[in-house]
């Protein structure tokens, strides 16, 4: 992601002189005691120690500073039978990697429906609370397939075991072909996001 | 070395398809940067802002609402 991201700040540099990109860790931030008016987590707030980190962004923010954790629904909403397979195949590459990858290897994630208890319970923030809102964005056959490619879940199964998902893969693919059409369609996206001040 | 509390499972899980991920997944909604803003209240934006993302990539914007 880094990666992708740096390419891109390299076409906006003119126009965005003060962006950067660090590689770090969210437990271990490289700014000065109540330096930072915003810190954001889109999409991945789940995959940090919330107890470290939710310190550490206390620590960087200055007094009145936000905390924001958004996060959009899975899957994006489209048609019940489509969802229900994308959740399947969710499910069944999370209960293929309990089969391939020992427990030490094993990603761990906290559950986005309790950011908001954990960010209450951390004592750091004077108030929290959870907004929610929606988007459109378009989309196409090729994309909604690629949401579902997109998952980590799925990309490490496709790393170990490729061939694991392939009729999965397929049906999903000839499912969400059949309902599109060809067409490039506005889709719902829903988000919650779990704000806190500082 | 990785520091306490980071586990590294979880930085590998998104090694190897960014061009996937950019692609394909839904952008920033533009309500996030002006609800965000807006509750900063009267003091505003004075220092930088910070985005935590996966692969332990953290952006760091100085003075901006970018």
């Amino acid at each position: 992601m880094l990666g992708k991201a740096l390419e891109k700040l390299h076409f906006l540099k003119d126009s965005a002189p003060s962006l950067s990109f660090i590689q770090g860790f969210s437990n271990q931030l490289p700014f000065s005691p109540d330096s930072v008016d915003i810190i954001t987590c889109s999409q991945s707030f789940h995959w940090m120690d919330p107890g470290s980190t939710l310190q550490e962004v206390s620590r960087c923010l200055r007094p009145g500073g936000i905390f924001a954790a958004y996060d959009c629904d899975w899957p994006l909403v489209l048609q019940p039978d489509i969802e229900a397979r994308y959740s399947h195949l969710i499910a069944t590459s999370e209960a293929l990697l309990a089969e391939l990858q020992p427990a030490a290897e094993q990603a761990c994630k906290w559950d986005k429906e309790g950011h908001l208890a954990r960010m209450k319970a951390s004592g750091v923030f004077t108030y929290a609370r959870e907004i929610v809102f929606h988007n459109t964005e378009n989309c196409d056959a090729q994309r909604y397939v690629g949401l579902m490619l997109s998952q980590g879940g799925i990309q490490t199964v496709l790393k170990l075991d490729p061939a694991a998902l392939t009729q999965d893969i397929a049906g999903f693919t000839a499912d969400v072909e059949q309902f599109f059409q060809g067409r490039t369609l506005p889709v719902l996206i829903s988000y919650r996001m779990r704000v806190g001040v500082k | 070395m990785i520091p306490a509390g980071n586990s590294k499972p979880n930085i590998e899980r998104f090694l190897g398809f960014q061009d996937e991920y950019d692609r394909y997944r839904p952008e920033a909604p533009p309500i996030v940067i002006e609800r965000l803003t807006r509750y900063l209240g009267r003091c505003g934006l004075r220092n930088r802002t910070v985005h935590l993302s996966l692969e332990g990539c953290s952006g760091d914007c100085n003075r901006s609402g970018a």
